[in-house]
C-alpha cells in the first residue's frame, strides 16, 4: 500500500478539511512544535490501527476518554473523518473512516460503507505497523534499563501483548480491592486462625483454603467432621446447624449459669442470622437503587432492576417472603404485555414500597431479644456473681450502642422513603430526573447502611465475646466438655459463614486464573521477542552501525535474559572490549537502537506496507547521526515511500541536500490557528507545480491565483534546473540567485534563445512579474493555460529529467 | 480493527478454555471486557449447586 493523498477534517488539530498530496516517493514535512504534525500522523494511525500511540503510551488513559479525537472547534454539523487515496496492487482505492462518537465510527471503501478494511487484505498487525510515532521513540530513549524489555518488545510490534498483560494486572488489582471480597476474606482469616487451634481440623482448614476451591469438597469435609464429632448421621448442612444447636444446649444444661448463657445465646444466634441477611439485603437494595440512576436513559434497565428486586425470594426490607409465585407471574406477564413502560415502572416501585411495610419490621426484628430491658436483666444476674464482674463493661457497651443504632435505622428509613418517592415521581413523569441530587441521596443512604452494618457487627462481636467469656468461666464443665464447646462455637461460626467461604473460594479461583494467564502471556511474549531478536540481530546491528559508523561504542547484540525474568541485555563493545551499555549508552545511542529495531522488523521485514512514516525520528540524535539516518532513508526510498516529519531545521536542510535530485515533496506546517495548520508546499518537482497549475487554472479567482503561483514556482524550478544541468552552476548557487539574476545568467550563457527567454517573461507577466508577491491583478484561465504550454514545451526540449530539486524561499498554500 | 493476530495465536497455544475466554473478552471490548468476564464467571460459579 502506497499513499497518494490524505484528507483530514475535524480531527485532532485539523478543524478545516485539508487535502495533502503525498504522491511522490519521498515526503518531508517540517513544522514547528504545535503546528499539527502529530495530528497528521495520528490521523493515519487512527484510520488503520484504531488507537493512537499517544493514548497507548499514556499512563493516564482517562485523559483520552470521550471525544478527544474530534477537533474542539468543529462546527456542530461538521464531519470528523480521515480519508486517503491509496494504491493497492496497481489499483487506486479511497479509504475513509468517519468518527461518530468515542465508540462509534464508520468505514468506507470507494464510498461504499464496509464493516472494516479487512476486505483489502492488508495486515494490521502491529508487528508490521509502518508508522513510528514520536512518543514510541521518546519512551524507548527515556526508559529505565529495567524496563527496556518492555519498550523493545513494543518497538518490535508486540505491544498488544503487554497491553493485554497490563489490562489483566489492572483487573487483578481492582478485583483484589473489591469490598465484598475483602470483607469475606477478613471473615475467612478469622476462621482460619480459629481452625489452626485444632490440629484435628487441619484437613477441614486446608479444604477451605485449597485452590482450585471446591465447595462440594469443603461441605463434604465439614459434614464428615461434624458427624464424627457428635456421632450423628446427617443428610444436609441445614441439619448440621440444628445438631450444633442441640449439642450446645445439651452441654450447657449441666452448668449452673445455663439460664444466663441461654439468654445471650438465643438472641445472639438470631442476631447473627438476621444481621448477615439484613446487611446483604441492604447492600443489594442500594446497588439496585444505584442502577436506577440510568432511569432517564434506559428504562429497560430500570425494569430489570425492579424485577430483580421483586423476584428476589425475600423482601429486601423485612426479609419476609411476601410475594407469592402467582403474584410474581402476574407481574412478569404485565412486564411483557404492557407498552407503557413508565406506568409499569411506577407499579413496580409501588409493589416494593406499599406492600412490604418495611419500616416497623426493621427495628422490631433486630431488637426484641436484647433490648435495653433484657440486657439490664442479664447485667443484674451477672452482678450477683463476682466471677463475672469484668463482663459488666461489655454489657454496658452493648446497651450504649443500641440507642444510636435505632436512630441510624430511623434515619435510614426516612431516606429510603425519600429516594423511593423520587423514583416514583420520575417514573410517573411528574418530575425530571436530577442525577446529581439522586446520586448524593444514594451515597448518604449507603453511608448509613454501612454505619448500621458496622454497629451491628460491633454488637455481635461484643455478644460473642461475652458469651465466650461466660462459657470459659463455667464451673460445671470438664476440660473435655470445654473443648467440645469451643469446637461447637467454631462449627457454628463456619456454618454461619458458608456463603463467605464459597464466595472467597470461587473468587480466588478466578483471581488465580487471571494470574496464571498473566504468567502465560509473559512467557509467550518473551518467547516471541526472543525469536524475533535472534532473527533480526544482524539487521539491527547493521542499521546501528550505519547510524554510528565511527562511534567508539559499538552495539553488538540485544537478547532477553535467561529464565523467567523479563529483562533484556544489550551487549556493546568499545575497541573490542565488552562494556556495560546501561552506564555507557547515551540517549542518542538509544534513539539509534530504537530506529534500528524499527527498520529491521517493521520496515525491512514488512511485505504488507509500501510506505514508512517517521514522526520526529532524530529527537536525541546529533547532526552526524541524523545525516546517517537520511542516508539510510535514501536507500529505503528506493523500495518504499518515505514520509518524515520533523521540527528540526538542520535535519530538514540536510534531508533536502541529501535528497537533492530525488523525486520528493517538501511541506511546511508553517503556522497554526484554530482552523488547523497552514500547510505550504515548499518544494516540489517541476511536474508537480505544473499539475497543480492545471488543477486550479479553471477555477474561481482565488483558485486561479493558486494556479498562477504554481506556474511561477514552475518557472523558478525550471530556471534553476537549466542553470544546474546546462550551465553547470552549483546547486546552492543556482537556488540562492533571484529569478531575474537567473534569467540574466541564462541569457549571458546562451542556454536558452532570446525568444524563449522572452516567452518566459511573458508567462511571468501573466502570473505577475512581481515575483514573490501574490498576483496584483486578475489572472485569466487562458493566460495560465498558455503559460503551462510554454513551460511544458521548454522542459521537454531542455530537461529530459524534469523532476530535479531546486530551492525557493517562499511556498504557497495548497488549499 | 485492533491487532488481534498475536492474541489469537496466544489463545491457540493455551489449553485452558477460561483463559481463552479472557482473551476473547478483551478483544471484544478492551475497556470493559475483562471485568465483565470476571464477574460472569463468579456469578455462574456462585449459583451452581
Amino acid at each position: 500500500m502506497r499513499l497518494k493523498t490524505v484528507t483530514i477534517s475535524g480531527f485532532r488539530g485539523f478543524k478545516d478539511k485539508q487535502t495533502i498530496n503525498l504522491d511522490k516517493d519521498v515526503i518531508l514535512i517540517k513544522g514547528l512544535n504545535g503546528c499539527g504534525k502529530s495530528s497528521f500522523v495520528e490521523a493515519l494511525e487512527w484510520l488503520f490501527f484504531d488507537e493512537i500511540s499517544r493514548k497507548k503510551k499514556s499512563l493516564c488513559k482517562s485523559e483520552y476518554s470521550g471525544s478527544f479525537l474530534k477537533n474542539i472547534h468543529c462546527e456542530k454539523n461538521q464531519e470528523t473523518f480521515v480519508e486517503i487515496l491509496v494504491n493497492i496492487g496497481e489499483k487506486d482505492k479511497k479509504l475513509k473512516r468517519k468518527w461518530l462518537s468515542a465508540k462509534k465510527s464508520e468505514y468506507y471503501i470507494d464510498e461504499q460503507q464496509v464493516k472494516n478494511f479487512s476486505s483489502l487484505g492488508i495486515n494490521l498487525a502491529e508487528i508490521y505497523k509502518p508508522i513510528l510515532a514520536q512518543v514510541e521513540i521518546k519512551h524507548y530513549v527515556e526508559t529505565d534499563p529495567k524496563d527496556r524489555w518492555e519498550e523493545t518488545s513494543k518497538i518490535l510490534g508486540l505491544g498488544v501483548l503487554s497491553e493485554f498483560r497490563a489490562a489483566l494486572k489492572e483487573l487483578l488489582t481492582c478485583k483484589k480491592n473489591e469490598s465484598q471480597y475483602t470483607n469475606s476474606k477478613a471473615v475467612l482469616y478469622g476462621l482460619e486462625s480459629d481452625l489452626k487451634q485444632h490440629s484435628d481440623l487441619d484437613q477441614l482448614r486446608m479444604s477451605m483454603t485449597h485452590q482450585p476451591f471446591s465447595m462440594q469438597q469443603f461441605e463434604k469435609e465439614l459434614t464428615n467432621n461434624i458427624t464424627k464429632f457428635y456421632s450423628v448421621k446427617i443428610r444436609s448442612i441445614v441439619e448440621l446447624s440444628k445438631i450444633i444447636e442441640k449439642e450446645f444446649q445439651k452441654l450447657f444444661q449441666k452448668d449452673k449459669n445455663f439460664e444466663l448463657v441461654q439468654k445471650i445465646w438465643t438472641p445472639d444466634r438470631e442476631t447473627i442470622s438476621y444481621t448477615s441477611k439484613l446487611t446483604k439485603n441492604i447492600v443489594q437494595l442500594i446497588d439496585s437503587l444505584a442502577n436506577l440512576k440510568i432511569i432517564n436513559i434506559n428504562i429497560n434497565n430500570f425494569l430489570k432492576m425492579g424485577k430483580k428486586l421483586i423476584t428476589n425470594s425475600t423482601c429486601p426490607f423485612c426479609l419476609e417472603k411476601t410475594l407469592t409465585n402467582t403474584k410474581k407471574k402476574s407481574i412478569d406477564a404485565r412486564i411483557k404485555e404492557t407498552t407503557n413502560m413508565m406506568k409499569l415502572s411506577a407499579k413496580i416501585v409501588d409493589e416494593l414500597t406499599t406492600n412490604h411495610q418495611f419500616k416497623d419490621n426493621m427495628i422490631q426484628k433486630i431488637t426484641p431479644h436484647f433490648d435495653t430491658v433484657t440486657l439490664e436483666k442479664i447485667k443484674e444476674r451477672i452482678l450477683q456473681d463476682k466471677k463475672y464482674e469484668t463482663e459488666i463493661s461489655t454489657i454496658d457497651s452493648i446497651i450504649k450502642q443500641l440507642k444510636p443504632l435505632k436512630e441510624i435505622f430511623n434515619t435510614f428509613n426516612t431516606q429510603i422513603d425519600r429516594v423511593i418517592n423520587d423514583i416514583l415521581s420520575v417514573a410517573e413523569g411528574k418530575t425530571k430526573f436530577d442525577k446529581t441530587k439522586f446520586e448524593s441521596k444514594l451515597s448518604t443512604l449507603k453511608e448509613n447502611a454501612e454505619k448500621a452494618a458496622r454497629s451491628f457487627g460491633q454488637i455481635r462481636n461484643d455478644l460473642q465475646s461475652l458469651l465466650q467469656k461466660l462459657v470459659s468461666k463455667t464451673s460445671g464443665l470438664s476440660d473435655k466438655e470445654k473443648t467440645e464447646l469451643e469446637k461447637t462455637f467454631l462449627f457454628r461460626k463456619i456454618i454461619d459463614h458458608l456463603d463467605d467461604i464459597k464466595f472467597v473460594g470461587i473468587y480466588e479461583r478466578n483471581l488465580n486464573q487471571v494470574s496464571a494467564l498473566i504468567t502465560k502471556v509473559e512467557k509467550f511474549e518473551k518467547a516471541k521477542a526472543k525469536g524475533l531478536l535472534i532473527t533480526l540481530n544482524k539487521q539491527i546491528k547493521d542499521f546501528y552501525s550505519k547510524l554510528n559508523p565511527r562511534e567508539r561504542i559499538g552495539f553488538s547484540e540485544i537478547v532477553p535474559t535467561k529464565g523467567t525474568s523479563r529483562r533484556i541485555r544489550i551487549k556493546a563493545l568499545s575497541y573490542g572490549k565488552t562494556i556495560n551499555p546501561v552506564s555507557c549508552f547515551s540517549e542518542s545511542h538509544m534513539n539509534c537502537l530504537c530506529l534500528s529495531i524499527y527498520f529491521s522488523q517493521r520496515v525491512i521485514k514488512n511485505p504488507y506496507w509500501n510506505f514508512v512514516l517517521l514522526d520526529d525520528p532524530v529527537q536525541s540524535m546529533d547532526e552526524h547521526h541524523a545525516k546517517n539516518l537520511i542516508r539510510i532513508l535514501t536507500q529505503i526510498a528506493e523500495e518504499k515511500q518515505v514520509i518524515v516529519l520533523s521540527h528540526n531545521t538542520r535535519f530538514c536542510q540536510d534531508f533536502r541536500d541529501l535528497f537533492y535530485g530525488k523525486d520528493y515533496l517538501f511541506y511546511e506546517f508553517s503556522t497554526y490557528s484554530k482552523n488547523g495548520p497552514k500547510i505550504d508546499l515548499k518544494q516540489a518537482p517541476f511536474d508537480t507545480y505544473i499539475s497543480l497549475a492545471k488543477e486550479y487554472y479553471n477555477g474561481n479567482t482565488e483558485e486561479r491565483a493558486i494556479a498562477a503561483n504554481n506556474l511561477r514556482k514552475a518557472i523558478e524550478r525550471f530556471t534553476v534546473d537549466v542553470l544546474i544541468h546546462l550551465g553547470k552552476t552549483g546547486h546552492g548557487k543556482a537556488s540562492k540567485m533571484k529569478l531575474d539574476e537567473r534569467l540574466d545568467k541564462i541569457e549571458k550563457l546562451n542556454l536558452l534563445s532570446l525568444q524563449e527567454i522572452g516567452e518566459i517573461k511573458v508567462v511571468l507577466n501573466t502570473c505577475d512579474s512581481g515575483s514573490h508577491e501574490p498576483p496584483r491583478r486578475e489572472v485569466t484561465p487562458e493566460g495560465v493555460r498558455d503559460g503551462i504550454s510554454v513551460l511544458e514545451k521548454l522542459a521537454l526540449k531542455y530537461l529530459q529529467k524534469n523532476t530535479l530539486d531546486a530551492d525557493s524561499d517562499k511556498g504557497q498554500t495548497i488549499h | 480493527m485492533s491487532d488481534k493476530n498475536l492474541l489469537e495465536e496466544l489463545a491457540e497455544t493455551l489449553s485452558d478454555v477460561i483463559q481463552q475466554e479472557y482473551i476473547e473478552a478483551y478483544l471484544s471490548d478492551k475497556e470493559k471486557g475483562l471485568a465483565e468476564k470476571f464477574d460472569t464467571l463468579i456469578e455462574e460459579n456462585t449459583h451452581e449447586t
